[in-house]
């Protein structure tokens, strides 16, 4: 099996690169998707923590259930965000016409 | 039992250099789409293999969801283009070295599996009991008040995300 170290670091490398997308991109459209990455990662880190509490617990299997729901949960939550900041995105761009966020920085609709 | 392993780091090499793809070389809203659905497969098998079957599927759906509509907002908003990109030069190539690097050290991992490298035997977890009835029982049992709230959530994103993007003409 995957050992569960492996399985959180890589989650934690996945987050990092989201927020290095999240902060490096200036398009909001690849903002956007950094964001939803680093939410995804969220899911795996807290699916690898669940396998660590599994293998430091054998024989209980509510911890590996808990935490699956979480990522679930972690999951929905996640599209939803993406979901109104895609529909601002849409908004955004039908107003100013681009999709360079140094069209966003005044705080005025 | 290898294959599994196999399977992981494959598919976490796929991520990694899908993600810096997405950081340094993604410039339409297709070649944007298509990374999102593949990085997606990539994390729900990553997910899969971990034992988690049920948010690897729903990762699935949604990111498949999303790339499809990140492929039609693409072409019917903002055409099939290149996307305005201003990522300056020495940071692309930067970045390009560091995944380059990062995908090198993941396949690294997994020759040093597939050799079998000295480390001690890796846990073995039973994931017996993570499959759909006992998720759904702890779904619509002890959380049933956290589904609740998400299915008002997304009931209050749906309408918000419809009235946000009617814009002027709605």
């Amino acid at each position: 099996m995957v050992p569960h170290e492996h399985a959180i670091g890589l989650s934690l490398l996945f987050f990092g690169l989201g927020l290095i997308t999240l902060l490096m991109r200036r398009n909001l459209l690849l903002m956007l998707v950094g964001a939803e990455t680093m939410g995804i990662s969220l899911a795996l880190i807290f699916v690898g923590f669940a396998r660590m509490r599994a293998a430091l617990a054998p024989g209980e299997t509510g911890q590996v259930l808990e935490g699956q729901l979480l990522a679930f949960l972690v999951l929905a939550v996640v599209f939803v965000q993406l979901a109104i900041g895609l529909a601002m995105l849409v908004a955004f761009v039908r107003r100013r016409g681009s999709t360079d966020v140094e069209g966003a920085s005044v705080l005025r609709w | 039992m290898m294959a599994a392993e196999f399977a992981f780091y494959l598919s976490a090499a796929v991520a990694l250099a899908l993600l810096f793809m997405l950081l340094t070389e993604v410039r339409t809203a297709v070649v944007l789409s298509i990374c999102l659905a593949i990085l997606g497969a990539a994390i729900s098998l990553l997910m899969a293999l971990l034992g988690a079957f049920f948010p690897a599927l729903a990762a699935l759906l949604f990111t498949l969801a999303a790339s499809l509509t990140f492929l039609l907002l693409g072409g019917s908003s903002w055409g099939w283009g290149p996307l305005e990109l201003a990522l300056p030069s020495p940071s692309r190539v930067g970045l390009k070295l560091v995944g380059a690097l990062a995908v090198l050290v993941v396949i690294g991992l997994l020759t040093s599996l597939l050799l079998e490298a000295p480390g001690g035997p890796l846990p073995i977890v039973d994931l017996s009991a993570s499959g759909g009835e006992e998720l759904g029982l702890l779904l619509f049992g002890e959380a049933s008040q956290a589904l609740q709230l998400l299915a008002c959530l997304i009931l209050v994103a749906l309408v918000g995300s419809i009235l946000l993007s009617e814009g002027e003409e709605g």
